[in-house]
């Protein structure tokens, strides 16, 4: 920052003092708040780990889903993708109490409160830990993109519009109607 | 402010009548108000603002340089309030008193997390689809820039710099940005 230049650095040493469920996110060294998401988020958030759960055990895989579940990155990044993948290959090595270790896959929906945070902050950090598929979700817009992961760098994979199916690239095959996660409504 | 895709749209009708000076601005049909600038951004505002008027200055430009907040309109459904924009010397004409009527050619957002969601995606779809010819993102947190020029009517990323390096503008054939002297501490 410009002006505070004298900004405390929090770790993970103090995130875990926190209350547990404390609305806030350990980013880049610094607590950041979340307010409550609101009934669109997190019905988007509900869908879409049932659309990978759903797929998951159509095709007889073993997987592990959770919203808003605890990363830890490293000393000054603990944060909550809203809704992550773990493979089962990797299950045992990073699903502990925490998440300790980089999921295969994180979606994000944005929010005018969260978006700097997604697009950038916790984009370089998930870039920077080898996250596979980073999906983002803007319920605003209607619309959501997929970035994969090419020789460390993030590429704009794919885009799609609220009338379009975004597919996955790690977990070929399932696709996500964006017609059906921007309705009020649950029915498929 | 948390403006989801169900809310009532606002139209232009509702907006133009709230005359000069309403801190909002339509975007997509909707009416957003953000809050006040920090010191910071209008800190940063100065500077870049005293950059570039050196330099029309330098070149004899005849275009105006405006600094926000006041109304550019693109169409009906937006009403928005760069930053900075450079109007050429062809289109001032289209200028009003009120409000402005032509698409710049040349924007800067400093954002700021309460408009980073605006900046880096609904404005910028909006600058690119009207054709701004360059549009250049200050990060104020993340104390970086970029530079978005229009290619066959999108936007392609032409540089990202650092706190520490140039920003080289294309528009503005020899405009360079020196980041060390727009973010250094106060």
């Amino acid at each position: 920052m410009l002006i505070a230049e004298k900004k405390k650095k929090y770790t993970v040493d103090d995130y875990m003092l926190l209350e547990e469920g404390a609305p806030f996110q350990l980013i880049n060294y610094e607590l950041v708040m979340s307010p409550s998401p609101n009934s669109l988020h997190q019905a988007i958030s509900s869908k879409l780990s049932h659309l990978i759960i759903s797929f998951l055990n159509s095709e007889q895989r073993e997987g592990y889903v959770a919203i808003s579940m605890d990363v830890v990155f490293d000393e000054g990044n603990v944060f909550q993708p809203d809704v992550l993948y773990v493979s089962e290959e990797r299950i045992d090595e990073i699903v502990k109490d925490k998440i300790e270790g980089t999921p295969d896959l994180a979606i994000e929906i944005l929010s005018p409160s969260n978006a700097y945070h997604d697009l950038r902050v916790k984009r370089e950090i998930y870039e920077k830990y080898g996250l596979k598929e980073y999906i983002i979700i803007d319920p605003i817009s209607q619309n959501a993109v997929l970035y994969t992961l090419e020789n460390g760098v993030y590429v704009l994979h794919k885009t799609a519009q609220k009338n379009e199916v975004l597919y996955s690239v790690i977990l070929d095959g399932l696709g996500f109607d964006l017609s059906y996660l921007f309705k009020k409504g649950q029915k498929l | 402010m948390a403006l989801t895709g169900n809310k009532p749209k606002t139209t232009i009708d509702d907006y133009m009548p709230a005359k000069e000076g309403i801190p909002f601005q339509l975007i997509n049909n909707s009416a957003v108000g953000l809050p006040l600038p920090t010191v910071s951004h209008q800190v940063i505002l100065t500077r870049i603002i005293t950059i570039l008027l050196n330099f029309l200055n330098s070149i004899d430009d005849k275009g105006l340089l405006i600094a926000g907040p006041v109304d550019v309109k693109f169409d009906d459904q937006n009403i928005l309030h760069p930053d900075i924009f450079y109007i050429g010397e062809n289109e001032k004409s289209m200028l009003l008193n009120e409000s402005v009527k032509c698409v710049p050619d040349f924007i800067i957002e400093i954002i700021s997390t309460e408009s980073a969601y605006y900046d880096m995606r609904q404005k910028k779809d909006i600058y690119e689809r009207h054709g701004v010819k360059e549009y250049i993102i200050i990060d104020t947190i993340g104390l970086k820039a970029e530079l978005y020029n229009i290619t066959d009517g999108a936007y392609i990323l032409n540089q990202e710099v650092n706190e520490t390096e140039k920003l080289n503008s294309t528009f503005f054939r020899k405009l360079s940005l020196d980041m060390s002297k727009i973010f250094t501490a106060v």
